[in-house]
């Protein structure tokens, strides 16, 4: 079949979404592209780590859409290419991340370690050796 | 010049699976190379969707498990394509259930939602050029 450009866009439910933008801001230089309410105080917010976009949102049963905290563990890692993973880890780990195993060679080719956010997301900060 | 930083999702899916013919066929990946278990099945397969990279993990850890075990997703996988329509219905023809039908967004995407076999919830969009907005939705 024809092959077509794609990018992705992942939307990452959390609890306490407002707290998890800001987070993001701090752990990984995220810009707020924009952040919307509503009545029930649920955010939606759309962010860019160097150009490449994703979005937070409340958790809604109601949609599916579980935060790891509720499920108890998550279903996708983000896996974040990025040109000094070293440096990258790091600061989201002042920020409040917590390091599950440090950046490190790996044997598959990526230099590539692990955190887990303050909401339960896990991301695996790499490059490509 | 090439982008250096960019999302390589990594989708957990249930132990035991031996193919990734759905993400070939719904969206024309193609398999870049694959670890494997001893019996044949996936550890992880590395895989590319018109330049775009993601990873499957079997279930290894209590960190992580699959939609099907824990009964829900935590990321929504948005990708964009040239043609959401086709990849939906390619996606349906491959086996995936059909979540929300393509349709335009007053905030200028088209998209649709597709659940697939292994769980994953994909949200197929495009940003609508302004040039064929209508009024209703510019």
């Amino acid at each position: 079949m024809k092959t077509h450009k794609a990018a992705f866009l992942p939307t990452l439910s959390v609890r306490r979404a407002a707290e998890a933008v800001e987070f993001y801001k701090k752990a990984f230089g995220a810009e707020v592209l924009f952040c919307l309410s509503d009545p029930d105080g649920g955010v939606v917010a759309q962010l860019s780590i160097d150009g490449v976009e994703f979005l937070v949102a409340d958790e809604s049963s109601e949609h599916l859409n579980f935060s790891p905290e509720t499920l108890g563990g998550s279903t996708i890692r983000i896996g974040l290419v990025v040109g000094d993973p070293d440096a990258v880890a790091k600061q989201a780990v002042a920020a409040g991340a917590i390091e599950i195993y440090p950046v490190a060679d790996q044997d598959y080719g990526y230099r590539l370690g692990r955190i887990k956010d303050p909401f339960g997301h896990h991301w695996e900060i790499c490059r490509k050796l | 010049m090439k982008q250096t930083t960019f999302f390589a999702p990594e989708l957990v899916i249930d132990n035991g699976i031996t193919d990734v013919n759905f993400y070939e066929k719904a969206f024309g990946a193609v398999e870049l190379r694959r670890f494997s278990n001893d019996d044949g099945t996936i550890h992880v397969s590395e895989l590319e969707i018109g330049g775009a990279l993601f990873h499957l993990h079997e279930v290894t850890s209590n960190y992580s498990s699959c939609p099907l075990k824990l009964a829900g997703t935590t990321v929504i996988i948005g990708l964009f394509v040239d043609d959401v329509d086709a990849v939906i219905t390619s996606a349906l023809e491959a086996g995936a259930t059909l979540r929300s039908p393509a349709q335009d967004y007053f905030y200028g995407y088209r998209q649709g939602q597709i659940v697939d076999p292994h769980g994953h919830r994909w949200q197929i969009q495009k940003r609508i050029p302004e040039t064929e907005q209508t009024d209703e939705n510019a």
